[in-house]
């Protein structure tokens, strides 16, 4: 009753942003802070039953992801690790930022984890809309005209049909094209790159830079055993399934960051008002947690 | 309990406080933090509210994590067999550990915060570990020569021709 009787009679000293129902600042920051991490939970428990059917697929039929995985592309996915890893430091910065009252880091780095995100979903589209381009769709929107880039399907009529003829044509066409063109050889070694700068030199007895060539295709070149897999559709069922999820997250994370971005700019957040900022900040490390994830499972695959 | 009551003795000293050392807390502690009943709702025993991470740190978890996942892309090229998977998967507990800790504050924070992640974790592992086995204790069809191969709508590329 004493505690009470206390409370209402400091209720005129007690900050603007502490609600009646708290005791003390620290209680009810930390009592948000439990509520965003049993929300966390809720989200990762939502997430595991995507990564579930993900693994019992590809416990059944590795094949499909082996195969498959091959229309996705690594540099892209590698870009948007980065890009949303870089957000999620501006975030972890924005937080600190704002415990120490920066108002102007504040905003400033809330904008970078804000443009972070679209260049995320930039990314994203230009994946999706190449995806739409081949008919990489799931169940019956699932046409594809050819094999993966750099699979070899042996009997498959087209142009990737005899990897060894094809490579010397093609190699040999751009040379003839455009002979001042810039080599296609590595540029660290200067030795290969004035190598590869004589024209001829493609279509000839091989050079460095062919060799160097040579043994990329063959890097990179996967002869697929047999035909197309059955049922390639349902790595695109996945795909689509678990990349949209985690966009419809990024697009959440989007709004709640600029919600804080305009509150920010009114210059609300302090050492001891920071929550909305650290919560926010711990929601959208999530979305790079689920990412983290997403990324080798689907696009590295070997 | 204790370190909760005697939420003021378990402070920092206010003159050993240096700038961006990682185990102090920047933040003006106030006059709010005395209260202290509910054990996992009562102010933290480093008082304040939250933790600072030092701008060096998050740097620093930052290049570690570029730096990791330029090795997962460069480890997936090396063909492993089975490893390649047991490898991919543990780069990335090791990135999802390093932002939760650092980046999400995890490793400062309340140990109540941290039962509540680890417990979501065993429960994932809990859900995906028995459908994997369930998955594998199935066959495809009890009818024999039936359910041999899933049946696609679209015809697989290099397949004989009809």
């Amino acid at each position: 009753m004493s505690d009470i009787a206390t409370t209402l009679e400091a209720h005129d000293e007690h900050p603007e942003h502490l609600a009646h129902h708290f005791e003390s600042l620290s209680q009810q920051y930390d009592s948000g802070k439990l509520g965003i991490w049993l929300f966390l939970t809720t989200e990762i428990l939502m997430f595991s039953g995507l990564f579930c059917g993900y693994a019992v697929l590809r416990a059944l039929h590795p094949e499909i992801f082996l195969y498959a995985h091959h229309y996705l592309s690594v540099e892209w996915g590698a870009l948007n690790t980065v890009v949303l890893i870089f957000s999620s430091f501006t975030m972890a910065w924005a937080v600190r930022a704002a415990q120490l009252g920066q108002t102007k880091l504040l905003v400033r780095l809330l904008s970078i984890t804000f443009a972070c995100a679209c260049i995320f979903l930039g990314v994203k589209f230009i994946e999706y809309k190449a995806k739409w381009e081949e008919s990489l769709g799931t169940g019956k929107y699932y046409n594809p005209k050819e094999a993966p880039p750099g699979v070899i399907i042996p009997g498959l009529e087209g142009p990737k049909e005899k990897p060894g003829t094809k490579e010397a044509a093609g190699e040999a066409k751009p040379a003839a094209a455009k002979p001042s063109a810039a080599p296609r050889a590595p540029d660290s070694n200067a030795a290969v790159g004035e190598k590869s700068d004589i024209a001829p030199a493609a279509v000839g007895p091989p050079g460095l830079s062919k060799l160097w060539l040579e043994r990329k295709q063959l890097r990179n070149d996967v002869i697929w055993h047999g035909p197309e897999p059955n049922n390639v559709q349902l790595f695109f069922g996945i795909y689509f399934l678990m990349t949209g999820l985690h966009g419809i997250h990024v697009i959440a994370g989007m709004v709640v960051i600029a919600w804080l971005i305009t509150k920010a700019r009114k210059g609300i957040f302090g050492p001891d008002r920071f929550a909305a900022v650290d919560f926010v900040g711990l929601y959208w490390h999530l979305v790079d947690l689920v990412w983290i994830f997403l990324f080798p499972m689907l696009y590295l695959i070997s | 309990m204790a370190s909760y009551q005697t939420d003021s003795s378990s402070r920092p000293a206010a003159g050993g406080q240096k700038g961006d050392s990682p185990h102090l807390c920047e933040a003006p502690s106030g006059p709010y933090g005395q209260m202290g009943t509910v054990p996992f709702l009562s102010p933290a025993a480093h008082a304040g509210l939250g933790h600072v991470v030092p701008l060096w740190l998050l740097a620093a978890v930052f290049a570690a994590l570029v730096v990791l996942t330029g090795l997962t892309v460069v480890v997936a090229q090396v063909d492993l067999g089975n490893l390649n998977l047991y490898l991919a998967l543990a780069i990335a507990v090791v990135k999802a550990s390093l932002v939760v800790m650092f980046f999400m504050h995890l490793f400062w924070d309340r140990p109540f915060n941290s039962m509540v992640f680890v417990g979501c974790l065993l429960f994932v592992t809990l859900f995906i570990g028995i459908c994997l086995t369930d998955s594998k204790a199935n066959q495809a069809s009890a009818i024999p020569g039936q359910g041999k191969e899933m049946s696609g709508a679209h015809t697989p590329l290099g397949s004989p021709a009809k």
